[in-house]
């Protein structure tokens, strides 16, 4: 079965997003900040940079998620559309 | 942006720390931001974007500064609430843990710095409190932490030369700060301060440093810590039993170093056997210095011996020192003005420490007898200023007489060894009267109504426990130290009473207690008393 135009666009820019999400999700920034807490160093800057750095971790690991879930809810509507399209004339 | 301010660093670690920095960055670059155009892709770019300006524009340089060393000193950090805060947090976390605490103390190669830099901010703090931005809480709690790094980078097994070290550089009033929260065992906290009061001592200038200008002396200080753990305050005195003199010097609180030592010599805390290494230097040192006020220590010296006496009586060996030797200092502490005033007033004390030998030695009759006879010589009416301070002497004799008594086996004939015993200790103390005076005065009376009370008691008991004697058949009549005449009252009462013994009047029981409490004191003496007694009241 042939797939519609917008499904097939669809498609391609859930790919693209699950893509970006898998190389967001390959970033260790949670590395970094295991790494800069109290046993590393000492002071305003170290706690700062810490806390920096745990801020980054949380936000790109909700973005990677959230790419992932947009990425299948556009899968989802990608099958939804071929499935009307295959549909006969009127069951629309 | 961020400040640089910086206590410390692992170089190591933070080593480390710039590569994971600069493997995240390229991992960032990586991210092909420009690839998605819906929404949520910008914004997941958007957070990438600005992750790698943070980092490759703030934190790597700073990492890179910082190992360079080119960090600013704690000076900056101890005045900022907001930093003290985070440096408290920081120490309390490490604090958890004894391999990350032992790891920082030696990464951090400059924390008697930070130290130093929070006791000069408490100084500064004391004398002019609204300048400063931080509370003294909030430098205390700082160095609370530092101590219980300081604590916890110390193994279990570690003594007080591994803490010793670990405040070698530190102000005294830092010391102090710190040791309370290094959470030493007892032995290990009560060496560290013996030392440091000793180091102190002899190097007063010590003492002129930072942070002291406080309401608390450094010293008094470090004895506050041990007064809430008797195994610390007995070892401290032990400590300092060679050199008891650094309790006695002026300027320190006296009555801390009293309580310290009261509660290390305690009973509860000490074996007879050790005790004496504590108290006898304790007490030669004071009695033997000019500058000791005696007002201020007197008291003090009556509380240490008071749990004490039988061990300074002639017979016991307990200590393992000289009579002569335990009889002079005792002398010295009971010679004082209001000293036997204080004893009576720690008789439970007193009779604690006899209960105590009596049930742990089993004396001898001639044991108790030397003990009654020195301790009734050193509370003897005669020196009582007062009635009520007369009749506390008369009660606490009592006492002592009643328990000697009770510790007698029946089989000897207890009438008669507690006779024995009334005598031996009268002749211990007073012979010279006896002799010259040839008649019985109103404590001897007292004395042996008491004694006589004591058997029927003793014997009594005896009996009920053995069922000779019914366990709810009444006690024998008590001796009433406060009666007119108290032998003649005791013994028309112990005869009423005697006469309701199963068997009566000439029964066996009646016949064996009346030979024994007549042997302690019967009615002939009694008739003989009263004509002494009453003739003493009448004459002029």
């Amino acid at each position: 079965m042939a797939s519609t135009p917008t499904a097939a666009h669809l498609r391609l820019v859930a790919v693209s997003m699950r893509r970006l999400a898998t190389r967001i999700d390959d970033v260790r920034v949670g590395a970094a900040r295991s790494l800069a807490g109290a046993d590393t160093w000492l002071g305003p800057a170290a706690h700062e940079c810490h806390d920096a750095l745990w801020h980054h971790e949380r936000m790109l690991t909700w973005h990677a998620e959230r790419l992932m879930a947009s990425a299948r809810e556009l899968e989802r509507e990608a099958d939804r559309l071929d499935l009307l399209s295959a549909a006969p004339t009127g069951v629309r | 942006m961020a400040r640089d301010e910086l206590l410390a660093f692992d170089p190591v670690r933070v080593g480390l720390l710039f590569r994971s920095l600069c493997r995240a960055l390229d991992q960032l670059r990586a991210v092909p931001i420009d690839a998605c155009t819906p929404d949520v892709a910008g914004q997941a770019t958007l957070s990438v974007r600005r992750a790698i300006a943070d980092i490759d524009t703030v934190w790597i340089p700073l990492v890179q500064r910082v190992l360079r060393a080119d960090v600013s000193s704690p000076s900056r950090v101890v005045d900022d609430p907001v930093a003290l805060a985070a440096i408290t947090s920081d120490l309390r976390d490490i604090a958890h843990d004894p391999i990350r605490s032992r790891l920082a103390l030696r990464t951090y190669a400059s924390w008697p710095e930070l130290a130093a830099q929070l006791a000069g901010e408490r100084q500064m703090l004391v004398l002019s409190p609204d300048a400063e931005h931080v509370t003294v809480g909030e430098v205390d709690a700082a160095l609370g932490s530092l101590g219980a790094v300081v604590g916890a980078s110390l193994s279990a097994a570690c003594s007080s030369t591994d803490a010793l070290a670990a405040l070698t550089d530190v102000s005294p009033y830092t010391a102090v700060a710190m040791l309370s929260s290094m959470r030493l065992d007892s032995f290990t906290l009560a060496d560290t301060v013996a030392a440091l009061v000793q180091r102190w001592l002899d190097e007063p200038h010590l003492l002129q440093v930072v942070g002291t200008h406080d309401d608390a002396d450094p010293i008094d200080g470090l004895l506050a810590l041990l007064v809430d753990d008797p195994i610390a305050c007995t070892r401290f005195v032990a400590d300092v039993s060679t050199r008891p003199e650094v309790l006695l010097v002026p300027g320190h609180d006296a009555s801390l170093a009293q309580r310290v030592v009261l509660i290390g010599t305690d009973p509860a805390h000490i074996a007879s056997s050790a005790s004496g290494a504590l108290v006898l230097p304790v007490i030669h040192a004071v009695t033997s210095s000019s500058e000791v006020d005696s007002a201020e220590w007197g008291n003090f010296l009556v509380d240490l011996v008071a749990p004490w006496t039988v061990q300074f009586s002639p017979h016991n060996d307990d200590w393992h020192v000289d009579a002569s030797r335990r009889t002079a200092l005792l002398a010295a502490v009971l010679g004082a003005d209001g000293s036997a005033d204080r004893l009576l007033h720690a008789g439970d004390r007193v009779l604690a420490n006899l209960d105590d030998w009596i049930r742990r030695e089993h004396p001898s009759m001639e044991d108790l007898a030397a003990y009654i006879g020195s301790l009734g010589l050193l509370i003897s009416e005669d020196r009582m200023k007062d009635v009520q301070a007369k009749k506390s002497a008369r009660d606490l004799l009592f006492g002592v007489i009643s328990l000697a008594v009770s510790a007698l086996p029946l089989t000897v004939g207890v009438g008669l060894a507690a006779t024995a015993i009334v005598w031996v200790a009268h002749s211990i103390a007073t012979p010279d009267v006896r002799a010259e005076r040839g008649m019985v005065n109103r404590g001897e009376d007292t004395a042996l109504a008491v004694t006589g009370a004591s058997v029927a008691l003793r014997i009594t008991q005896a009996w009920q426990k053995t069922g000779k004697l019914s366990p709810d058949f009444p006690l024998p009549p008590k001796a009433d130290p406060n009666a007119d005449y108290p032998s003649l009252r005791f013994v028309n009462a112990f005869g009423k009473w005697r006469d309701t013994l199963p068997g009566g009047y000439y029964g066996a029981l009646a016949d064996r207690i009346t030979r024994e409490v007549y042997t302690v004191v019967n009615p002939a003496q009694t008739g003989e008393h009263l004509v002494i007694l009453m003739h003493d009241t009448m004459r002029p």
